[in-house]
């Protein structure tokens, strides 16, 4: 911050304080595959979109099989630590949680495509 | 789907020792392959192999009861949805993406078969007359009363069964799939909320 | 718009890797202003995927001396204001931002910037967002105003009465956080 103001103690510890917080890990990864999904829905909606793709280059795919499998090791020793009766840590329920969610709205939304399909055709249809 | 139908569609061993893998990465608890039928029989060999991109998720049991737990405290989540989630028994997800040679009819035909074969019964069938789109939803009854849901969508770049098991309750379902019920969470693959009009360009 | 701009929205429109670009160049502002406003990463994230969505639908309207910095910081502002009035926010820890703690504080006080981060996040929105702009994202009054179409009047009475509302409130916390004897 480096703008000079004629700052109370208050604004001065704003501007020291209120600082920006880096967006979470995989916010990129996690924004490109909805707008992808956004243009592919849009796409079969017949509503014009700009074409997308979502990239995936080769290292990258190496790159999620080699965090895939450190990830499946640590949550091995995890488990191995624990034991069968140990608790599980708060990283792993949050994940399942995530999971859950997103299953739970692709299943939603599927739904309530299926049903639209079903039962309100597109009107180039309708009068099939 | 009774487990005795589940257990006849078990997996090769490679393939069960893999979703076993992922299990543990989901929940790092231990997790025992003996236990883990389910996810089992939800496997397709030939999407799988073709499939450039896999992804699997299995919730059942313990995961599945800490997930509930969790979601269910979340503040905005209502309460048909929280007697929603109370109910399930277990939540399986599978997509496959298709970067290079696309999926076709004949990749996809196992999964309706296996559905049919294990006594899901279609719903609500819709396909694209121009492409090879296609959308199902495939229910299960046990006494009566629905007692699983399993959606199957298919395009040439990419395949996705969501099996949903136990009591179903479909309003609580819809309000989900409009953005509402629960928490958006970070949703990759759709679930699109409805998007207010951006500012006009100056 | 300056040239690289330019060329990043030319390249976007055809190339999901350079709007990937534009995404990397701004991500920082627009998930901080929704962190900021909300305190709340899920809903934090879901704002900012918001934003740069309408980005990607309106890539072919934009006009070559609109800003992409700008144009995403408006939408991000409006769309949190919206949300905010639509879902009557009320900021809390959620479980996730337990979940994934920062690896180390990033400032000399970080009690005191979580409680006056909290204190911003129990403000009206559309004060809230004034002192966001201001103390967060260092704006001049007149980029805010610009930003949240308002007149210039308005943000300093905005600023002000945040500041008479945000001064009990923290009056305290900097003698019990980062006492230091006063030497007199």
């Amino acid at each position: 911050m480096s703008r000079q103001h004629a700052d109370s103690g208050l604004e001065r510890n704003l501007r020291r304080l209120l600082r920006r917080t880096p967006p979470p890990v995989g916010f990129r990864a996690r924004l490109m595959r909805r707008i992808a999904a956004t243009a592919e829905v849009r796409s079969r909606k017949g509503i014009r979109m700009p074409p997308f793709r979502l990239p995936m280059p080769t290292r990258r795919v190496w790159a999620f099989a080699g965090l895939a499998f450190a990830c499946t090791l640590l949550a091995v020793l995890a488990g191995l630590g624990t034991g069968p009766t140990g608790n599980p840590t708060e990283t792993a329920e949050a994940r399942a949680e995530r999971e859950l969610a997103e299953v739970l709205q692709l299943a939603g939304s599927q739904w309530l495509r299926a049903q639209q399909a079903a039962f309100d055709p597109p009107q180039e249809y309708a009068n099939d | 789907m009774t487990d005795s139908a589940l257990r006849a569609k078990r997996a090769r061993p490679a393939t069960a020792l893999a979703a076993l893998l992922l299990a543990l990465a989901g929940a790092a608890t231990p997790v025992h392959a003996q236990e883990h039928d389910r996810g089992a029989a939800l496997e397709f060999a030939t999407l799988e192999e073709k499939a450039d991109e896999v992804v699997k998720v299995n919730l059942w049991g313990r995961s599945l009861d800490q997930a509930k737990r969790l979601l269910g405290l979340r503040k905005n989540v209502t309460a048909s949805v929280r007697g929603f989630l109370g109910g399930l028994k277990g939540v399986y997800r599978r997509t496959y993406r298709f970067r290079g040679a696309p999926a076709s009819e004949d990749d996809v035909r196992p999964v309706h078969e296996s559905l049919s074969d294990d006594g899901w019964v279609p719903m609500i069938e819709t396909a694209d007359r121009r492409g090879p789109e296609s959308l199902s939803v495939y229910s299960y009854y046990e006494d009566e009363e629905l007692a699983g849901m399993t959606v199957v969508s298919s395009d040439p770049r990419e395949v996705t069964v969501v099996k949903i098991l136990g009591p179903v309750d479909l309003e609580a379902l819809s309000q989900i799939g409009r953005g509402l019920g629960i928490p958006l969470m970070n949703v990759a693959t759709t679930g699109l909320s409805p998007v207010a009009d951006p500012p006009p360009a100056k | 718009m300056d040239t690289r701009s330019a060329q990043l929205l030319d390249a976007a429109r055809a190339d999901p890797e350079a709007f990937a670009g534009i995404v990397d160049a701004t991500k920082g502002m627009v998930y901080a202003i929704a962190y900021g406003f909300f305190r709340d990463r899920l809903i934090a994230e879901d704002v900012a995927q918001e934003a740069y969505l309408a980005l990607f639908r309106n890539l072919h309207k934009l006009q070559s001396d609109l800003h992409v910095k700008n144009w995403l910081r408006q939408t991000t502002t409006r769309k949190c204001i919206d949300y905010s009035r639509r879902k009557r926010h009320q900021p809390f820890v959620s479980l996730e931002s337990v979940a994934e703690p920062r690896t180390a504080p990033r400032d000399p006080d970080p009690f005191l910037a979580e409680e006056l981060g909290r204190r911003v996040a129990e403000l009206p929105p559309k004060m809230r967002m004034v002192v966001i702009l201001r103390f967060q994202e260092d704006l001049k009054l007149r980029e805010i105003a610009e930003t949240l179409s308002m007149n210039v009047n308005t943000v300093k009475t905005q600023l002000r009465r945040a500041l008479i509302r945000l001064r009990p409130k923290v009056a305290h916390l900097r003698q019990e956080v980062s006492y230091v004897p006063a030497a007199r």
